[in-house]
């Protein structure tokens, strides 16, 4: 005669085993149906002596009970979809939701490339759109009648009414972020160093098309130290550009003018595209310029309160459109501004 | 300026091929617009073959030809140029449709009722240096129909370049020659200016009588010349630098100040009368000028901005450095010539100019810095020469030159230690030197003196010369080193991460980020403003409609909203986060705002539950929001506001200040763009936010004992206000009231219509034991009697 214990093992086996609620069904008949395994065993109860009886028949109780414990719990994981045809869940239908939402891609290029430089040790601030003549130009060593001026087609504000306001401090809108230079390092006090950085929107009175707009980004930084080099300048930007376009990202440096640096150098990045083999993007080059930079100008320090003999200093600015535009090969920067659902949600 | 790379040669030695000339511009610091390799772009250029000519009617040097421009196609074209053409000749041919190297574009003319279908091309035309006669001339008929680049070898290029104004000295080929010379380690070839033969008497004396305005002033009298035009070889070099040639004696000047870039220029001395002046304009004085303009000096006026003028004895003859006078200027009687070479004083020339609005090649160079001493010397001397050679020159007077202090070179102190310091790589004093040297300056051995050429006019800090040595060394060898400086922690502001947590949180709940414009018409009334003050205007805008700054963010979501509906995008979630400006006060006012703007379906995909969003919705969207901010609980208070539909529209109340304003978009507004659909603005100022949210949360210990769980249903008049009702009932309830929920408010079928059923949700418990129901029960029987009596609210059930 078989053991109590095996056949429980044997049952519990098959119904592990049992895949669908039909093959679970017939391990139930099999052993605790009317002829089932287990259920004949009570039939066997009469044969033994009346002392192990009551032993016995507690042991059949209890394997039964473990059998359809099981039987039970196996048929909650085998009996999910097995309801009837008419109540059947179409799991292909669309789930019922949103779109995502999507920050605008100006905003991912300025947010990481202030992630970047945070980890530089740069120091994120806003600075006012609306400037005087004095932070956007003067301390910036382009006195008025200079003719960098020119290089910049200015939006002046209407002066208000009786108001006389010295040539100094008629309000214009920023043309560049860079005018933050000077508030910055005016609020330091001639304190070292200074590592900080600003974006915001800058405005030039630029005709609309496909390269221009009259209202862009600019991101600026500058540092200050009392041994800061151009080699760091080169250092920190190429951090910059591996954390942007990857850390095979090279640069190439040319000579350039801004009247806030010297020397002044224009940035180019390798072609992401192509990989400098020549495409349409960077015009079979192989480089993409994408910012200016330099060695802060002596004059700039001293109107900063700084003292050039002690302090050097590098800057530079990057247009966030422009990084943009490449990072995702944006042709026409009036995609930027025109807030298109099917452009928005490509980002 | 647009350089011909041929010309350009003709100052370096040995010859350097093109392609390496190229590739060293870029070297020196000057912005390269464009560099068109004319071997390339010449290629729509073809050799065409006079087959007939004709005087065109009515004139006598202008001819209608038939050019065959391949094998049995003849087009007519008229040719004006001043070059003779014969029947049989081969020339290149633009045909209309090309565009030509130096930016022109050729197209159909008319000369009466004669169409010319093209162009005959001079080399100048064609940004070329003339070898020959100024034509290109095949007689080889297999060459028809052919590019003139196949037909003939053409080595040269235009290069447009942009010189910063930190480097006028690059304003003549000279200048640019000597950078490369210095990149390329070549040897710089200055021009030819054989000093005069014969001399004559005859001289003017110059005064200056505005000697801070006027530097040095030379001039000198060539007599003899013969007025004409000018050789191939200079007419085609002014042409391919987008000159027009004019006679012999005016090409000169050019072709001078585009080798030397020195102005200079030339008065028939017939016109001069006794002496050279050089003073300001004196009231009543006036002058018309070589472009048919006149100036004048008004009576009343400041002397102070009176304009500089070139006089003789008795009247203007000059815009100074600006431009000439017409009077006094060169013309077909010419035959004695007083060449003027001076130095202006860049302020002043720049001032007059922008006054008077006149600008010249002259003035452009002028108010950007000459060279008093090597270069305007150089440039004098070579126009004399050119005189004699171009223009039958057969006499030269003694010069006048007036210089009462002459310009001292400047000298700085550059040791190596400092220019490798500065640029973070070893620099040798050799190095120094060597670069240095090859840029025209003197240095002692041990560095303590550089004495620097008066046309460098940008150098008036040692950091220039470092600069100079980078550029000489070139840039790629300042590699890149990490800092040896402490470095300082990184960090944003407060209001900075106060806008990534509400984007975070908009983006979360499915709205798009959008980027408006700031600028708005002034036409139109102010919608949606929440701003005191007066508003922001620009004195110089683009055009009208980007005149304003703007004072509200909604409009241009409104716009953005309009814009996506065409496009068939009608469920819109956008936001944007930017500036609002006005002037409360004296100054100018910036302040963040959240515009947020929503409508259409509240799901994008739904096929079962389909609604639409409502109030509700936003003001969700705002609640999330402001939560993303750890803000303190805000309440809304009705209001109204123009844009806002009547009775839609609620301020939004933080700490007890209004920050910020949301509701529904009036419908007039949207169904003027074709919008049906209810849409809900709203928008809030992040400053006051980020002050009142807090910085970090401090812990509170977790509840240790069960809460007691009670609905409540009760009917209210329908105007009270749910947020009353809650205020009454935490109030009523007292400290034990952990929570209250709205569940459900109903109002219609089968209830009072000037009542709505409200269902609560309360959960009660005590922080220091577990509550009785007879406790709690208690509570909710003083809640019910307060909503009673204060409102007359009746219990529908508990
Ligand atoms: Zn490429």
């Amino acid at each position: 005669m078989q053991s109590i214990s095996e056949l429980v093992e044997r049952a519990l086996a098959q119904i592990n085993a049992a895949a669908t609620p039909a093959a679970l069904d017939q391990v139930r008949v099999q052993y605790l149906g009317k002829a089932g395994e287990l259920t004949s065993q009570l039939k066997s109860l009469g044969s033994l002596p009346a002392e192990e009886r009551k032993a016995f028949g507690q042991s059949v109780n209890a394997a039964k009970a473990q059998l359809e414990e099981a039987l039970n719990e196996r048929k909650s994981v085998v009996g999910q979809g097995a309801k009837p045809a008419s109540a059947m869940l179409d799991v292909t239908l669309p789930g019922r939701r949103r779109l995502a939402g999507r920050p605008h891609p100006m905003t991912v290029t300025a947010e990481t490339m202030k992630r970047i430089l945070m980890g530089l040790g740069f120091t994120y601030e806003d600075f006012p759109d609306i400037e005087t003549e004095y932070f956007n130009f003067d301390a910036l060593n382009t006195p008025p009648w200079h003719p960098a001026r020119d290089m910049h087609d200015t939006f002046y504000i209407t002066p208000t009414d009786g108001e006389h306001r010295l040539q100094t401090e008629a309000e214009l809108m920023r043309t560049h972020t860079t005018a933050f230079q000077g508030r910055v390092m005016r609020a330091r006090n001639g304190q070292v160093p200074i590592r900080a950085m600003t974006t915001g929107r800058c405005y030039r009175k630029d005709d609309i098309d496909a390269s221009h707009f009259p209202i862009f980004q600019q991101l600026d930084v500058f540092a200050v130290g009392t041994n800061l080099t151009m080699s760091d300048l080169r250092w920190t930007l190429t951090e910059l550009a591996k954390g942007l376009f990857g850390g095979e990202a090279k640069l190439r440096f040319r000579p350039s003018y801004f009247p806030f640096t010297t020397p002044s150098a224009e940035v180019d990045v390798s072609c992401i595209i192509c990989k400098q083999k020549g495409c349409s993007l960077c015009s079979r080059t192989g480089w993409i310029e994408v910012l200016g930079s330099g060695m802060m100008r002596p004059e700039v320090l001293k109107m900063g309160g700084l003292d050039p003999a002690k302090h050097q200093g590098f800057a530079f600015g990057i247009g966030v459109d422009r990084i943009t535009m490449l990072r995702h090969q944006i042709n026409d920067i009036r995609h930027l501004y025109q807030n298109e659902e099917a452009f928005l949600r490509q980002f | 300026m647009i350089v011909n790379t041929e010309w350009l040669l003709d100052y370096l030695t040995p010859r350097c091929a093109l392609a390496d000339l190229l590739t060293a511009l870029p070297r020196v610091g000057l912005d390269i617009e464009a560099a068109h390799v004319l071997e390339r772009e010449l290629a729509p250029v073809r050799v065409g073959f006079i087959r007939a000519k004709r005087p065109l009617a009515g004139t006598s040097d202008k001819f209608v030809c038939d050019v065959e421009v391949a094998k049995g196609d003849v087009r007519q074209i008229v040719c004006a140029s001043a070059h003779p053409i014969e029947v049989g000749w081969g020339v290149p041919v633009a045909l209309a449709g090309t565009d030509l190297p130096n930016g022109e574009s050729i197209g159909e003319a008319s000369f009466g009722d004669v169409v010319s279908k093209g162009m005959i091309c001079l080399d100048g035309e064609l940004g070329l240096s003339a070898k020959g006669t100024g034509l290109q001339v095949f007689k080889d008929e297999a060459l028809l129909g052919k590019s003139i680049t196949e037909a003939t070898k053409i080595d040269e290029a235009l290069v447009h370049v942009k010189v910063y104004p930190n480097r006028p000295d690059c304003l003549g080929l000279i200048g640019i020659a000597r950078e490369l010379a210095a990149m390329l380690d070549l040897k710089l070839v200055l021009p030819s200016a054989p000093a005069p033969t014969v001399y004559t008497k005859d001289s003017v004396p110059v005064e200056i009588q505005a000697p801070s305005l006027c530097t040095r002033y030379t001039c000198q009298v060539v007599g003899g010349v013969r007025i004409g035009k000018s050789q191939p070889w200079m007419a085609s070099r002014l042409m391919a630098a987008g000159l027009r040639p004019i006679n012999n004696v005016v090409d000169i000047t050019n072709f001078v100040m585009l080798e030397w870039g020195q102005p200079l220029h030339a008065f028939d001395l017939k016109r001069v009368r006794e002496k050279i002046v050089v003073r300001k304009f004196a009231a009543g004085e006036t002058l018309r000028l070589l472009d048919g303009r006149s100036i004048e000096q008004k009576t009343g006026e400041s002397d102070e901005y009176a304009p500089l003028a070139i006089a003789d004895a008795h009247a203007p003859m000059a815009l100074a450095g600006i431009m000439g006078g017409e009077s006094s200027g060169i013309s077909e009687t010419t035959s004695d010539v007083l060449l003027e070479a001076a130095h202006f004083e860049p302020t002043g020339i720049r001032l007059s100019g922008r006054r008077l609005g006149v600008s010249s090649d002259s003035s452009y160079r002028f108010e950007r810095g000459t060279d008093p001493n090597e270069s305007l010397e150089g440039a004098q001397a070579r126009a004399i020469a050119l005189l004699f050679s171009e223009a039958g020159g057969q006499s030269a007077g003694p010069l006048t030159d007036a210089y009462p202090s002459p310009a001292k070179r400047a000298v700085f102190a550059l040791p190596a230690e400092r220019v490798s310091s500065y640029l973070g790589i070893h620099v040798t004093r050799e190095q120094v030197i060597s670069s240095l040297t090859k840029l025209g300056c003197n240095c002692s051995d041990d560095l303590s003196r550089v004495d620097v050429p008066t046309r460098r006019v940008d150098v008036n800090d040692a950091v220039v010369l470092i600069e100079d040595v980078a550029r000489v060394l070139g840039y790629e060898a300042i590699t890149p080193a990490a800092s040896p400086e402490t470095p300082t922690a990184g960090g944003t502001t407060a209001l900075d991460q106060a806008r990534q947590a509400v984007r975070a949180s908009l983006t979360g709940s499915g709205f798009l980020e959008i980027r408006g414009v700031p600028l708005e018409p002034v036409e139109g009334a102010e919608m949606f403003s929440q701003l005191a003050g007066a508003s922001i205007t620009l004195a110089n805008p683009l055009n009208a409609d980007l005149s304003r700054l703007r004072r509200s963010l909604v409009p241009f979501l409104v716009k953005t909203a309009v814009y996506n509906a065409s496009r068939r995008a009608v469920n819109f979630r956008y936001f944007e986060i930017d500036k609002v400006f006005s002037r409360p006060a004296k100054d100018p006012e910036e302040r963040w705002a959240l515009g947020i703007l929503l409508g259409g379906a509240l799901n994008d995909a739904d096929w079962s539950t389909r609604r639409e969003c409502d109030f509700f919705d936003l003001k969700g969207a705002v609640e999330s929001a402001l939560e993303s901010l750890r803000a303190p609980k805000a309440t809304f208070v009705p209001t109204s506001l123009d844009g806002y539909a009547e009775g839609t529209a609620a301020q939004i109340v933080v700490n007890g200040a209004v920050i910020g304003v949301l509701g529904q978009v009036k419908a007039e507004m949207l169904a003027a763009e074709r919008i049906y659909q209810p849409v809900f603005a709203a928008e809030l100022f992040i400053e006051p936010l980020v002050a009142g949210s807090r910085v970090s949360a401090t812990f509170v210990a977790l509840p240790r004992f069960p809460a007691v769980f009670r609905d409540l249903s009760f009917l209210a008049n329908r105007d009270t206000p749910y947020a009353a009702l809650e205020t009454a009932i935490r109030e009523a309830a007292g400290a034990q009231l952990e929570s209250v929920d709205c569940m459900d408010v109903f109002a219609g079928k089968g209830i009072d219509p000037a009542k709505r059923s409200i269902a609560v949700s309360m959960v009660f418990r005590a922080a220091d034991r577990t509550l009785s129901s007879e406790e709690v029960n208690a509570t909710v029987d003083q809640i019910i009697e307060r909503l009673g009596k204060e409102f007359s609210a009746e219990l529908r059930s508990r």
